[in-house]
């Protein structure tokens, strides 16, 4: 062993060396061509997070601020197209509009609530936010807190920490692009893919909006909505209540935001209530309940089954019990088209 | 603290920073310090453990020393009992009185007798078993006559408490580690290349490797019924590269940080995916604690003094403590049975067929290459047993393990790639027989690896999150 003492400008150089090599991959990072090469980064609960927020820097450099912006969980994102919505929206009221998708895997109201303050009021400046529930998404409340799915992400952890640490490693993301694809290899490597830039999960359009394929008749026949069962409980009172806090928390943030809010119901295929001799009943209680809602909160509320789930039972508008084939995407988008375009037609 | 956190990377260099400044004593004093804030970041209470085991194995060891020097040989096995008793008791009262309660409940029951024994739901306090046996090893080497004990207190509670290795070893012998703490130390040039060498190899291990390979490993065994045969196979080596990853990692980080403090710890892993026989792992594998339950426990025994049988027995006897020393549970007691089984499989094997070392012809590569591709699965297949959390789980994973279908799963790369980086890290060591031969590769591949390294581990990982599997043991 040589004994000499080491000498402290060996610190230096190795520092040096170390941010020379970061500053540059940061910079490469910052060129389109090159993170287009790569894997994609995945600092959020969940892949599809990054491709709307790519997706959606994109329009609003393009086409500026959108006007509306729909958001709520996988059901907003497979079963509202944006660029249908827009075009229906200007057949009927001569209004060009310009809206998005924000529909996010996995979301109830509670953790829309907290995606809506801290992702989508910070990425953008809608008019109107529009927000879709199902009657499932009442079943049960999540927090942000709680919601397990947030805990191993970087991003959500550090938002609802909020202290110095979360502040400046909320800072660092970003501002530096190498911090912000920090696990970007894991997350590949979990689901290794070629060519290594092809999306984790989902395909999406220019307008956030991400198709489903398979139909609802496959899905059966391959045992894939086995899970999916009728509904046969009504919504606990407690967990109610919560759900409807959440949504007036989304609504207050859009307050603060001189945004105004909408509620939406997103219709479901029509046998999960039907095949059960409550489940009318249970149906119409629940669109009761969202009415009710609307009108303390005095904002619209646009329920486009009329509180009858009979008029989506049909299997070819879905993909499995409540995201929607092309076909059922396409009806349902075209109505709240229409819809809108009577409520909205001269805001524009 | 976890060493792949944010908090160490402030945390060391600010230690060092302070200790370069420092003279010897002040040095050992501020790595006291360091080491009981580094501990206290999980847990401020179970500091209290340490004292306790540092107070007691301090004042035996002087004691020890004075029935040596005043002839009283007769009440010296009194401090050692005080010892053992105060170490194991603590050991035993954290880490297994639940274990134990819960067993003998279920025993109980199976014979139709109904119990309600107290379970106290005991929280696990981290690095217990590591410094126990530290400190036994103390107390048991003066005993024993081939140590003196320390007169100075920081010394010896330094020597318990350094924080690179006090958490999940590697376990030291005061023989070698507590000259170096007595002893003015010279941080080389050598020792500081050595130490930011073995950092980010550590760190390439636990972020890169094992945490990368434990994301697909915790979803297969969450669930084994959902995934076929193949995927179940390529799960078991993932876990293999993992618990690999994760440890020697761990040993890594914990060498490379007392090298940049002027201490050399003893090396924990040895390549042992390249072992030849299960009794070559055990080399190769954590070294440190198959070292010391050698000379505390198989040697204590009777080693293979006494016949064959007491030999097969001790190593049992040994291999079954060593599977509990990892954790209060049946599967890690089982998965020693096991560990203990080959090994005595090997010795007999070897009796029957005595190595022939002259041998060195093309027949006897390919008879190493195939013990050496046996052994792999052979130590792959048996983590099963100690990454499983239930008996259920064992079972539905070894029933999936039987439905094979050919498939090439995706999780193939991902198993392909972190094997690849493995290979890319030991191979050189193996060849060279040398664990630092990077420092003789050519400057241009240094820099090319260094490189590799840093962005691997910038573009890997989830936030330093991911905790050592060694730390709860």
């Amino acid at each position: 062993m040589k004994t000499k003492q080491f000498k402290i400008r060996i610190i230096y150089k190795s520092i040096i060396a170390v941010l020379g090599l970061l500053v540059l991959t940061d910079f490469l990072l910052r060129l389109e061509p090159v993170r287009d090469k790569l894997p994609q980064a995945s600092p959020y609960y969940n892949p599809a997070v990054e491709l709307r927020l790519r997706a959606l820097k994109t329009f609003v450099k393009e086409l500026g601020q959108p006007d509306m912006l729909f958001i709520g969980s996988s059901v907003v994102r497979t079963n509202f197209s944006p660029l249908e919505f827009d075009s229906v929206f200007h057949k009927i009221s001569g209004q060009k509009i310009i809206s998005f998708n924000g529909g996010l895997s996995d979301l109830d109201p509670g953790p829309v609530a907290f995606y809506l303050e801290k992702f989508w009021l910070t990425s953008c400046q809608p008019k109107i936010i529009l927000q879709a529930v199902r009657y499932e998404e009442l079943l049960s409340h999540y927090t942000a807190e709680n919601y397990p799915v947030f805990q191993t992400s970087i991003f959500e952890p550090l938002w609802l920490e909020n202290n110095l640490n979360s502040q400046i490693r909320l800072f660092l993301l970003d501002h530096v692009n190498i911090y912000y694809y920090s696990g970007a290899l894991t997350e590949f490597l979990r689901y290794p893919r070629f060519p290594i830039n092809r999306p984790l999960t989902y395909i999406i359009d220019s307008r956030g909006h991400n198709p489903m394929k398979i139909g609802i008749v496959k899905a059966k026949e391959s045992g894939l909505l086995t899970g999916d069962l009728t509904y046969y409980d009504d919504i606990p009172d407690s967990v109610l209540q919560l759900n409807l806090n959440a949504m007036k928390r989304s609504y207050d943030l859009c307050q603060q935001h001189g945004i105004r809010y909408v509620l939406v119901n997103m219709p479901e295929h029509g046998d999960r209530f039907m095949a059960d001799p409550d489940g009318l009943k249970r149906y119409r209680d629940y669109i009761t309940i969202l009415q009710q809602l609307a009108e303390e909160l005095d904002i619209e509320f646009i329920d486009i089954t009329a509180a009858d789930p009979r008029i989506y039972q049909n299997d070819e508008l879905f993909s499995d019990y409540y995201h929607m084939s092309p076909k059922g995407t396409s009806k349902f988008t075209k109505s709240l088209a229409r819809y809108c375009a009577g409520l909205f037609g001269n805001e524009f | 603290m976890l060493f792949n956190s944010l908090a160490y990377a402030i945390f060391l260099p600010l230690v060092l920073f302070l200790y370069y400044t420092l003279r010897h004593r002040q040095q050992n004093l501020l790595l006291l310090l360091a080491s009981y804030i580094f501990y206290g970041f999980w847990d401020v209470r179970f500091l209290s453990l340490i004292f306790i085991s540092t107070f007691v194995d301090y004042g035996v060891g002087l004691w020890l020393q004075h029935c040596d020097q005043t002839g009283r040989k007769n009440i010296k096995k009194l401090g050692v009992i005080i010892s053992l008793a105060t170490n194991l008791g603590i050991l035993g009262f954290f880490k297994y009185f639940d274990f134990f309660v819960t067993s003998a409940d279920s025993l109980l029951s199976t014979f139709g007798l109904s119990t309600s024994l107290p379970v106290l739901n005991i929280i696990l306090p981290v690095g217990i078993s590591f410094y126990t046996f530290q400190t036994l090893s103390y107390t048991l080497d003066i005993y024993r006559g081939k140590l003196k004990p320390t007169k100075n207190l920081i010394d010896f509670a330094l020597f318990v408490g350094f924080f690179p290795q006090l958490v999940a070893g590697p376990i030291e012998r005061a023989a070698h580690l507590l000259p170096q703490i007595q002893k003015h130390r010279v941080v080389s040039q050598d020792f500081f290349y050595k130490g930011l060498y073995l950092i980010i190899v550590g760190l390439v291990r636990k972020v890169v490797i094992a945490d990368t390979a434990g994301a697909i490993v915790d979803t297969y065994f969450a669930n084994p019924g959902n995934f076929s045969g193949i995927q179940l196979i390529i799960g078991l080596f993932l876990y293999g590269l993992q618990i690999y990853g994760d440890f020697a990692g761990y040993s890594n980080i914990a060498r490379g940080s007392a090298y940049l403090l002027g201490f050399d710890l003893m090396r924990n892993f040895k390549h042992p995916y390249f072992s030849k026989s299960m009794t070559e792992f055990w080399r190769r594998w954590h070294i440190s604690l198959s070292g010391w339950l050698r000379d505390y426990l198989y040697i204590s025994l009777g080693g293979n003094r006494k016949g064959q049988v007491r030999t097969y027995a001790n190593l049992m006897t040994t291999m079954l403590l060593g599977g509990l020393w990892h954790g209060a549970n049946w599967n890690f007691v089982f998965w020693g049975f096991l560990h203990g089984f080959y090994l005595v499989v090997h010795k007999l094997y070897r009796q029957l067929l005595p190595l022939n070392h002259n041998q060195n012809g093309f027949f006897t590569r390919i008879k190493q290459g195939i013990s050496l591709v046996f052994t792999l699965c052979l130590a792959n297949f048996t983590w099963l047993f100690f990454r499983s959390t239930s008996i259920a789980t064992t079972q539905k994973y070894l029933n999936g393990l039987a439905n094979i279908k050919f498939e090439i799963p995706s999780s193939l790369v991902t198993l392909l790639f972190l094997t690849f980086l493995v290979l890319m890290i030991d191979i050189p060591q193996i060849i060279k027989e040398n664990e630092f031969t990077f420092f003789k590769f050519p400057v241009f591949w240094k820099i090319i690896f260094t490189c590799a390294a840093i962005l691997l581990l910038f573009f890997s990982g989830g936030g330093g999150k991911a905790s050592f599997i060694y730390f709860q043991f």
